[in-house]
This record gives structure tokens, sequence and C-alpha cells, in this order.
């Protein structure tokens, strides 16, 4: 199966909502990575630090109304998951007091350190599961192994996102699509050698649907930057799948020991309904059974 | 004086077995033409031999100081391992000799001590009601970030388990009654039969390890442990938990106490 973990959702903040025609265009990115062959997707709401959380209202610290999201895209495209992701920029390691609070709102909890001491903060206080990094412009420090490797045995992945590379335009519009391009490759060359080809994941990051690539295009690109074949495969595949599981047994489970619902499957998109009829599962049957026999 | 001696028998009776010794013996003490000794033996002095200390001074480990509770249970699930080896070979035996009448298996569990699932229902429905008081003791349902912590911390024996996901394929399905909960397996007791599996209900032939049921011991690791807790009140709805075996490997005296962390999920 698999994996796109940044489709970005369309606005960036809490005070403004995500237009009609915005929302549009999103649902095209989605269809087309789910065309691709992509089937679980996580919609990626990015946030500066310094952002003010409406925390006296906790239904509305997550904008995505990923509800409405689901009843509208799983039925007509049978397999499709969607799960949510924050991803906060984080400059000053002093001031991202606000992940704690993100925790129970989002699959997934992402940081986007644009400093070496972020990063390193990063790796060691915070509890999350993804790093990603701009890879548009040069990257203000040097990625050492020391901490990427502490963060990749904590089970905190990377993240490469393709959709700047192929757009040419970033974040920056500064810079032409050269410069982007000679950024992007050593960038990645540099976090590759950094985590000794451990603990990536690749996703679009695409904001629009001609942005996205299927997989060979995909594994064609790690290729080039010299990650081998199982490596490279397991970078749209397991890793992803890994972050996701991560993710959810952070919202879903007690300390990853014990969580609800006992249908075998660790993700689980939607929230399941907590009650169910005995008769229903077998075991309940056994159960119920049992119980009677006594 | 015509007294049947009741408190004198009744303390005699824990030194001497035979009633017609501690007759003999309190005539004796009574009667006029006896010993009329102003006291009275308790318990026959036994000769005891004096300890053989061993070279460095200490007191040997004798066979009666090894005999506890958490041996004998490892010995008799040994046994009862053992014996269900026999039984197998014994039905695949059977078996192969293509004979027209059923295997006697409910004669040959007797026979062999192979504990049947239906003699640990008790103790499942004990469990349930302990997990009922845990889980829910307003009644109502609090939010699961209360009820998982408990449960982390909860006993299991007794619980009604099935293997979910496991690295081992042969285990999935396999469900049971927690009989013992150690530090890296459960060990749990399985029905026989039609209900040993969850894909075997409609299943006319059973494998020989099927047929017979008894314990299993099945390791935590790699393996998710699918459970059901019966809401009180209501004998239809449950709830349903999953435990992830590879974060659940601690006794269970430690785990009472235990502050879970979260790790790498690679191994998952």
């Amino acid at each position: 199966m698999l994996y796109d973990l940044n489709v970005p959702w369309p606005s960036n903040g809490y005070s403004v909502p995500a237009t009609p025609s915005q929302t549009i265009g999103f649902k095209n990115t989605i269809v087309t990575l789910y065309t691709l062959g992509y089937r679980q997707i996580a919609i990626n709401f990015q946030l500066q630090e310094n952002v003010k959380l409406p925390i006296n209202q906790p239904e509305r610290l997550n904008p995505i109304p990923m509800n409405t999201l689901r009843d509208d895209l799983c039925e007509k495209f049978p397999g499709l998951k969607l799960y949510s992701r924050v991803t906060l920029i984080v400059n000053d390691p002093s001031k991202c007091q606000g992940l704690a609070k993100l925790q129970g709102h989002f699959d997934i909890l992402a940081v986007q350190p644009t400093s070496e001491k972020a990063l390193q903060l990063c790796t060691i206080n915070l509890d999350i599961d993804l790093i990603s990094f701009n890879f548009a412009t040069k990257l203000p420090f040097f990625i050492k192994h020391k901490t990427v490797g502490s963060a990749v045995d904590k089970g905190i992945k990377f993240e490469i996102c393709y959709a700047t590379v192929v757009a040419g335009y970033g974040a920056d519009l500064g810079i032409n699509s050269q410069m982007i391009r000679k950024n992007f490759f050593s960038n990645v060359l540099q976090l590759i050698r950094g985590c000794r080809s451990r603990g990536i994941i690749v996703s679009s990051g695409a904001t629009l649907a001609s942005q996205v690539r299927n997989s060979g295009d995909v594994l064609t690109i790690l290729k080039t930057v010299g990650l081998d074949n199982s490596r490279a495969k397991a970078c749209v595949t397991l890793s992803p799948e890994r972050v996701l599981v991560n993710g959810r047994l952070r919202v879903r489970s007690y300390k990853q020991t014990i969580l609800e619902g006992n249908d075998g499957d660790l993700v689980g998109s939607e929230d399941v309904p907590s009650k169910k009829r005995l008769a229903d599962s077998s075991s309940g049957r056994l159960l119920k059974k049992a119980r009677k026999g006594e | 004086m015509n007294r049947d001696y009741a408190i004198e028998k009744q303390f005699l009776t824990r030194s001497y077995d035979s009633s017609s010794e501690i007759e003999l013996l309190l005539e004796d003490r009574y009667s006029i033409t006896g010993g009329q000794k102003p006291f009275m033996v308790f318990g026959k002095p036994e000769k005891q031999a004096p300890i053989k200390l061993e070279d460095n001074n200490t007191i040997p480990i004798t066979k009666e100081r090894k005999y506890n509770t958490r041996t004998e249970l490892k010995n008799y699930f040994q046994q009862t391992l053992a014996n269900q080896k026999r039984l197998i070979k014994k039905i695949q035996a059977y078996n192969r000799s293509k004979s027209e009448k059923p295997f006697p298996v409910k004669k040959m569990l007797h026979h062999y001590k192979i504990p049947e699932f239906e003699d640990f229902i008790p103790l499942n429905t004990l469990w349930q009601k302990y997990t009922q008081e845990l889980l829910f003791p307003q009644k109502n349902i609090p939010p699961m970030s209360i009820v998982l912590p408990r449960l982390s911390s909860a006993d299991l024996n007794g619980c009604l388990l099935t293997v979910l996901k496991s690295k081992n394929h042969n285990l999935v399905g396999t469900r049971g009654i927690v009989v013992c909960d150690t530090q890296h397996s459960f060990i749990i007791c399985v029905p026989r039969n039609e209900d040993s599996k969850e894909w075997n209900e409609n299943k006319q032939e059973f494998s020989p390890l099927e047929m017979m049921g008894g314990i299993r011991v099945v390791l935590k690791k790699g393996s998710l442990f699918g459970f059901d807790v019966v809401l009180p009140g209501s004998e239809e709805e449950c709830i349903g938990f999953t435990i992830i075996g590879s974060r659940f490997e601690f006794r269970t005296s430690d785990r009472s106490g235990k502050k879970f962390k979260n790790h790498n999920v690679d191994d998952l």
C-alpha cells in the first residue's frame, strides 16, 4: 500500500478558513493521488510557532473538517483513508509549548525545525512522529549524524517533499527553479548522509493536482540520489506506515500498551464506536456461550 | 463421676491417630490404679536427625525447601504440555489406523489430566465482574483516557483473550482463558473443536490440536491480543480492547505500578 503523508490543507492558521475553490483544488489533489495508487493520505495543517492556539475551544484546534471530508471522499473511493497531521515550524525551541496541547486532535505530529538548536530539541525532548525540512532553500545548518541517528533510533522519521522540485517554486518565490532544484538535491543528499539511508519517508506536499507523481517516478528520484531499491521502496511503504502507527497509537492507546477496539488494526482510520454487540464478533459469541453455560 | 473427656479427646486427636489409643491413655490417666501422673504427653516424641551442615556451614537445600507454589505451577504446566504432546501423537496414530469410531477424546483428556476450557469459565465470570468494578465504578462509561491506564495495570488472569495478529501465523485466531500471566507469555486454556478458532465455527473436521484443547503458551512478543469487557447492567453489549504484546512484557506484579513509555514502533 502506498502512503502520502503530506497534502497541505489550503489555509495556514486559525483565522482564515479555506475558501470553496481552494477546497475543490485540494480534493482534486487527493483524487489524483488516489488514482495513482495512494490509499493512506494525511492532510497537513501547517502552523507557525507563534500562532495563538484556540485552547478554550478544543473543537477548533483541528481546523480540518475530517468528518465531512471522509463522508465526501471515502464512499466514492473505496479503500481511501484520510488522516490529519499538523506541522509546527519551530525556530526557537523555548516557544513550542503548543505541541502537547495539539496531541489529541491530530493523528500525526510533525515539526519543521529551522535551526540546529530546534532540530536538537525535536530529537531529544518532543514526542513527535516526523521531522520535515524546507528543502527549497539552503538549509541554514549542517545535519549531524549524531542528532539524526538518535532521532531515527527513537522512531522519528524524516520527510522529503518532492512537490517543490516538481513545481519549481516553493515557499519562497524569490529564488528561481534551478536554484530550488539544486538546493533540493544537495539537501536531500545531506539528509541521506546524515541518517545513513534509514528512516526516510517521501511525501508529495503537493498543493496542485499536477504536482503529484506516481510511485515509479518517486523511486526513480530516490535512486538518483543513491538509495538502493529496497530502501527506496521502504520510503513510500514501510516507513510511512510506522509513522502512522506511532501517531495513531499516541491518540488511541495508553502508552502503546492497551488500545480500544479489537479489530486487529493498529492504525484504524475512523474512531470506532466504543460499544458493540456481543453476538457480532466470534470471541463475543464464545463469551456469551460461556456465560450462559455456567 | 462419669465423664467422656470430650475436651481431652479433642486435644489428643491432634497428636494420636487412633481413638482407641486415646481412650486407653485417658483411662490410664484418670483410673485409681493407673499411673495418675499429673502430666500428659502430647504428640509422639519423634527422633529428629540433626541437620547436617554443609562444608561452608550452610543448611543444605533439600527437596522440601525447594518446594513452593511457583515451581509447582511450572512443573504442572510442563507436565501438562508433555501429556498434550503424547495425546496428540495418540490421536495421529489413531487417525492413521482409519478406524470408523471417533476417537474417545473426552476419556483420554481425563486420563492425561488435561484441563478443559469449561473448567475455567467461572474464573472468566469472576474476571468480568472484577473488570466491571475496576473500569465502571459509577456504572457509566468514563472516557477512554481514564479506562485505558486502569486496564493496563489490571490483572488479566481469567480474561478471554484472542490472538489477533502474530509473527507466528499459526497462532492467529487462538483464543482461551488466561490461566497464568508470566513475563514473556500468556498461558491460556483453549476450547475444543468448533469453538477453538473464529473460522472453525462451521467446520466439521478438526486437527488433533483443535480436538484436544488444553493449555497453550503464547508468547507476548510480536502479538496483538484482543478481549471484550461486558458492560455492567447489559448482557449484550461489550467494549473491545487490544493488548500490544510487545509492550506488555512485564510480570504482573511489576506491571501494576509500572510507568509505561512510548517507544520506537519498528517492532510492532
